[in-house]
């Protein structure tokens, strides 16, 4: 890397690999600091339960200033993730604060995983079927989630 | 390290009134100056009450504590009937670290945060030689003008309330206090970097972020303009930590972020304010650009730009106005395409997305389609229009 990395970003690569999140793994890419490898584990009470889903963290420049980007790698079927795995969370966009952390943006994902929300959809037509039917909706996101969450 | 300091001595004995000069050391009380005023005018040093900020200081506040300064004058009373002091002055008598305060300033000859120092005035004659009548207890007593009743062995007159200003304790130069900055006494972790830093920023929610982070935080927040318009404080922004709605109350602030970034913030906010305004308007001259209010009465429909003199319609911003022909098409472009915010009227333009439109003006969630507050209704059935 050119630029030195910030002590913040050290200290908290630092603590998210000596004190990892439950059912969260993140690490730091061997050729740039800034990139991080995020396996989630589907949480129990979700259609997504047994499947770990794979994602990609980028601190930019201006981090914490700005927001990290995160996508999800592996295909989810969720009313708030589209279809390149873009992430609609209010804390990755306009509700971004310096304050918050790589941390606390894993678990927000983690808990959106365990309460979709239709009404702030990204992804419309899964927001549709989960409007409409939810019961069916749900099977889908199990399926997809054994056919292509598996580790 | 001795210093010279001005001595004003009201003798009500005698109704006379005379300025000294006197060498003093800073690590000497006020004891040991009333033994040197004494040594010149022969008057017993237990008769003399020394004055200063307001207050009657104690014999043994040393010198160095009142961060005296050449121009500094301390006034010496003698009553006109000698009360034991140790009775007569108890009723004014408070710790003197008050004086000095733990307060920062922004000092613009040091251009940087500052440590402070408060000093008190009469607000008629602008002498020192006032005595508070009642301690200030917050920041607003020493911010707004008469809260602070004080009498002024000056102008004497009934009715007087104290005018506080505040120095640079480096420079001496007066400064603009800063009601968001305070020592970080617990040490605290800043919540943007960790680091534990001296100085800290803290708008009352004990959210706690360093100079540097918060001057940081300031730029990015600059960089997009998302200063939101939070009357009476004007353009602000609100705490670095997620979901706290306190906001920076007093502009002065922002010149953490540097001169010309405080400057560019300041024609922003300008510019956003007459925009969000009826009787705001913005010349159309483009090597120009000013922002300024027009006078509502005896109107023409046209208006002359203070700053470059450019005259023009306000309505189509031509110098020969061209709202009554044909070809006024920019106009009727940007009346079919934007609409307004319900709430502070700027002209939005949604260039995509859903309907949902949050005003980066004053902050309002809003229907795009109904041009009314967002609501449930809105989020069910206007989002995909």
């Amino acid at each position: 890397m050119a630029s030195q990395l910030p002590r913040r970003i050290i200290k908290e690569t630092q603590r998210l690999l000596a004190d990892p999140v439950p059912g969260i793994s993140a690490n730091p890419d061997e050729s740039n600091a800034r990139y991080f490898h995020v396996m989630i584990a589907g949480p129990d009470d979700s259609p997504f339960a047994g499947g770990v889903f794979k994602l990609e963290l980028f601190l930019p420049e201006e981090y914490p200033m700005a927001a990290p980007k995160v996508r999800f790698m592996t295909k989810i079927y969720h009313p708030n993730i589209d279809k390149l795995g873009r992430i609609c969370l209010d804390i990755l966009k306009d509700k971004w604060s310096p304050a918050l952390q790589i941390r606390t943006v894993l678990l927000s994902i983690q808990a959106l995983l365990s309460a979709p929300n239709p009404e702030d959809p990204l992804a419309t037509d899964v927001a549709e079927q989960w409007k409409t039917n939810e019961a069916e909706a749900i099977k889908t996101a199990k399926q997809w989630t054994l056919s292509y969450a598996q580790a | 390290m001795s210093n010279e300091v001005t001595v004003v001595l009201q003798d009500r004995k005698t109704g006379q009134r005379r300025n000294y000069t006197i060498n003093v050391n800073n690590n000497e009380n006020i004891l040991e100056l009333t033994k040197s005023v004494e040594k010149i005018t022969k008057i017993p040093s237990e008769e003399l009450e020394v004055v200063f900020c307001g207050k009657k200081l104690s014999k043994s506040t040393i010198m160095k504590d009142l961060s005296l300064t050449p121009a500094t004058q301390i006034m010496l009373l003698r009553p006109n009937s000698v009360v034991k002091t140790a009775t007569s002055s108890s009723k004014f008598q408070t710790t003197d670290s008050s004086i000095l305060g733990s307060f920062y300033v922004w000092c613009k000859s040091c251009d940087d945060v500052r440590r402070g120092k408060l000093r008190v005035y009469c607000q008629n004659c602008e002498s020192t030689s006032v005595l508070v009548k009642a301690e200030p207890q917050n920041w607003m007593d020493v911010l707004k003008s008469k809260r602070i009743p004080v009498t002024c062995e000056n102008c004497c007159r009934p009715g007087l309330y104290a005018e506080f200003k505040f120095k640079c304790l480096t420079c001496n130069d007066l400064a603009a206090a800063l009601t968001h900055v305070r020592g970080n006494w617990q040490m605290a972790e800043c919540c943007i970097c960790d680091g534990k830093e001296k100085i800290i920023f803290d708008l009352g929610c004990n959210h706690i972020s360093c100079q540097s982070c918060f001057k940081d935080y300031l730029l990015s927040t600059l960089q997009e303009f998302h200063f939101k318009n939070r009357p009476p404080y004007g353009f602000t922004v609100s705490c670095v930590y997620p979901e706290c709605n306190r906001v920076v109350q007093d502009v002065h602030h922002f010149h953490v972020m540097g001169q010309s970034s405080y400057s560019e913030y300041q024609r922003k906010a300008t510019e956003r304010l007459i925009a969000i305004d009826d009787e705001g308007v913005t010349c159309p001259n483009p090597s120009c650009g000013q922002s300024f209010f027009w006078e509502p009465y005896d109107d023409d429909g046209r208006s002359q730009c203070p700053d470059c003199f450019y005259t023009f319609c306000r309505k189509c911003t031509e110098r020969d106005c061209v709202c009554q022909s044909e070809d006024d098409l920019t106009r009727t472009t940007i009346e079919a395409t934007t609409r307004r915010c319900p709430k502070c009227n700027v002209a939005t333009e949604r260039n995509g997305g859903c309907a949902h439109i949050h005003c980066t003006s004053c902050g309002m969630d809003w229907c795009f389609k109904c041009v009314t507050e967002w609501k449930e209704e809105c989020q069910w059935d206007h989002w995909f229009n």
